[in-house]
């Protein structure tokens, strides 16, 4: 071997972390650019600012029209911002875990947890392939996390709020945190900042929209009780379940893999989990609902 | 010659006697890749000279082209003639694997290791199916790669690049293994990159009788570039990942899944790299089926016989480490179940997407083992 041969790779290998997460992160983008003319059903069929009540939210109809003002393709830009966003939940999801790891760094876990939450299929499936804003909803509700760590309650609630605002399925992150806060005697005020952003962003979706405030209400719960394929009540148990899955399949398949990097024992469960989503997700994207 | 010594001949030659029964048992079936392929091209080269090489419009690389050529000079059935090739091969590459296995246990445990892993290999129902029944020759790319890594751990690398370049002669499925020669080129810094040169040219000495015949020269490597457009689907009999994926369309989706898979063996490697101090006999095993069986579980457009390394290095490493028989035994099984049908039964004996589950389940504890194994490394 060469001695600057051996000089180039010893210098590689001293910054070899850095040089895989510039090229994860090249990779990463590059995959996003690939699929940006892929249409899925939800963006020939739902995507557009005066679908019917029982698909959006108010503030979300409200995010939908005002894409159509940013210069460019309405499906470019959304698949980009949820890019960003999908590279904002890895980050924030490797500071989160730092934060848990009682300043043990393992740089090789924050490089893999950075890497699986950028490339999984599921995320990629959910976000730039089918245009779910669940990780722009899943960044804010990690950024609220570490907010709150930091004792930053407004700026939590309101990010929390947003959240809650765009997809109302995370408002039960929102209870969860709660009970949590409440164990633990921490503070409430919070969750007052949250509710108050929710009916802030509906009632400014409500107007901008000019639909009534009972369509902008029904539109934040009926989630919960009506099919999105048909705009009727679910029409059993299963049907209820299987769409639920769908709802929580990104917060449930994300979560679980920054879970299993903090407690290295639950890799095994995490992993089978995650795949078992991606593989639930792939059908519904292929065959439909 | 020892007593002790004809025992062992003895139970070798039974061995292969039975693997050569098992194999002329399907001699004579036709599998559709003879027959829509192998024929043919038996029947364009017959008898010809070196020019009819030139005209071969076939997706395979010229030095087996040429040995088909060769074959069509033999006074056998053009079946008979091509599995003999192959089974030839399976020999070859159960004597590469055996010496392989006996090379990172060392020589003391010597026959029994040796007659071990030689009998599995040649036994295995993939080896039989594959060449006895299919009439392909992945045993051949499979026993250059053996040969490569044998060397490889004999610190030979001028001969171990020569086996390298005549395993991406035959096919370009060696690729599957080459990460692991990287790997070991930037750990361990034995040898010059300019080594790896020898690679092209051994592909290139292959393929002189094809060139003598009137091919060009770059056919040798443009070949593989159109062999990687002759199948755009994600899912291509092998279960894998992308077997629920089977209406995902390729042009969308299999640059991503190519990318995604390049990140994980870039993670695999950041981790081996910071473990080990040099990659040896001790941890070659592991990281060569971890990396090999990573980049079949996640790249799309995988026929099910691109799975051929992965299963015979596996029984290598069941022999090295009894701990590991179960990885040996499930992908058998499963590789059973895909090729049978056709082949052994009309229909298909257990749907192909429980067949992938059980692969990917077996992916997963294999990826905690070496994750295991690699935190050993580390103290």
């Amino acid at each position: 071997m060469f001695k600057w041969e051996k000089y180039l790779i010893e210098k590689v290998d001293k910054w070899l972390f850095y040089v895989a997460f510039v090229l994860i992160t090249i990779v990463a983008l590059l995959m996003r650019r690939q699929v940006i003319w892929h249409n899925s059903f939800d963006y020939v069929n739902q995507f557009y600012a005066d679908a019917p009540g029982y698909l959006h939210t108010p503030f979300y109809s409200l995010f939908i029209m005002l894409l159509s003002y940013v210069p460019g393709l309405p499906i470019h830009t959304l698949k980009w911002i949820i890019g960003i966003f999908d590279f904002l939940v890895a980050i924030l999801g490797i500071i989160l875990l730092h934060s848990q790891s009682d300043g043990k760094r393992n740089r090789m876990t924050e490089l893999a947890g950075y890497a699986l939450l950028l490339i999984s299929p599921l995320v990629l499936e959910y976000g730039v392939v089918w245009i779910h804003i669940d990780a722009v909803c899943f960044g804010m509700v990690i950024a609220a996390c570490l907010f709150g760590k930091h004792k930053h309650y407004h700026i939590m609630g309101i990010l929390l709020g947003i959240a809650c605002a765009l997809q109302m399925q995370y408002f039960v992150l929102v209870i969860v945190l709660g009970i949590w806060s409440w164990h633990k005697k921490a503070g409430m005020k919070w969750i007052i900042s949250a509710c108050l952003t929710v009916v802030l962003l509906s009632l400014v979706g409500v107007f901008v929209n000019g639909i009534s405030f009972g369509e902008g209400a029904y539109g934040l719960v009926n989630w919960l009780f009506v099919d999105p394929s048909t705009g009727k009540f679910f029409a059993g148990g299963l049907e209820w379940i299987k769409m639920m899955i769908l709802y929580y399949g990104y917060l449930i398949g994300v979560g679980i893999v920054g879970w299993a990097f903090c407690r290295q024992k639950y890799y095994l469960p995490a992993a089978v989990f995650h795949i078992g989503l991606i593989i639930y997700v792939a059908q519904i994207l292929q065959y439909g609902y | 010659m020892k007593i002790q010594d004809k025992y062992w001949l003895g139970i070798l030659f039974v061995i292969t006697l039975f693997g050569l029964w098992l194999r002329w048992q399907g001699i004579w079936y036709e599998s559709g890749d003879f027959v829509n392929c192998l024929s043919l091209w038996m029947q364009d080269l017959d008898g010809k000279n070196l020019s009819a090489l030139a005209e071969y419009n076939g997706d395979y690389n010229m030095p087996y082209v040429t040995i088909l050529l060769l074959l069509t000079y033999l006074p056998l059935e053009p079946i008979v003639a091509v599995k003999s090739f192959s089974i030839l091969f399976d020999i070859i590459c159960a004597v590469a694997g055996a010496a392989l296995v006996l090379e990172i246990l060392g020589k003391e445990r010597g026959k029994k290791v040796f007659i071990t892993a030689y009998g599995l290999l040649f036994l295995a129902p993939v080896a039989v199916m594959n060449s006895g029944y299919w009439g392909q020759c992945d045993s051949v790319y499979v026993a250059f790669v053996f040969l490569a890594c044998f060397f490889m751990l004999k610190e030979k690398y001028p001969l171990m690049m020569i086996f390298w370049g005549c395993a991406f002669a035959f096919k370009l499925q060696a690729i599957f293994a080459f990460p692991v020669l990287l790997l070991y080129y930037w750990k361990n810094k034995k040898f010059s990159f300019v080594q790896f040169l020898l690679i092209p040219l051994t592909m290139e000495v292959l393929c002189l009788p094809a060139i003598i015949g009137g091919c060009s020269p770059a056919r040798t490597f443009t070949i593989y570039f159109s062999q990687m457009k002759t199948f755009p689907h994600m899912y291509y009999f092998y279960p894998n990942l992308w077997t629920f994926f089977q209406d995902t369309p390729y042009y969308f989706f299999g640059l991503p899944a190519i990318a995604g898979t390049f990140v994980l063996l870039l993670l695999i490697a950041v981790r081996i790299l910071k473990v080990y101090d040099k990659l040896d006999h001790t941890n070659f095993f592991p990281i060569f089926v971890w990396v090999v069986m990573t980049v079949l579980c996640f790249l799309p457009c995988m026929h099910e016989r691109y799975g051929y390394m992965l299963e015979t290095v596996a029984i290598l490493w069941a022999v090295a480490d009894r701990r590991k028989w179960w990885l040996a035994v499930v992908l058998q099984i499963i590789t059973f179940l895909m090729y049978a049908p056709g082949i052994i039964v009309e229909q298909t004996l257990v749907p192909t997407k429980m067949l992938a589950l059980c692969y990917l389940f077996a992916y997963l504890l294999l990826t905690l083992d070496c994750l295991r194994i690699t935190s050993n490394g580390k103290k």
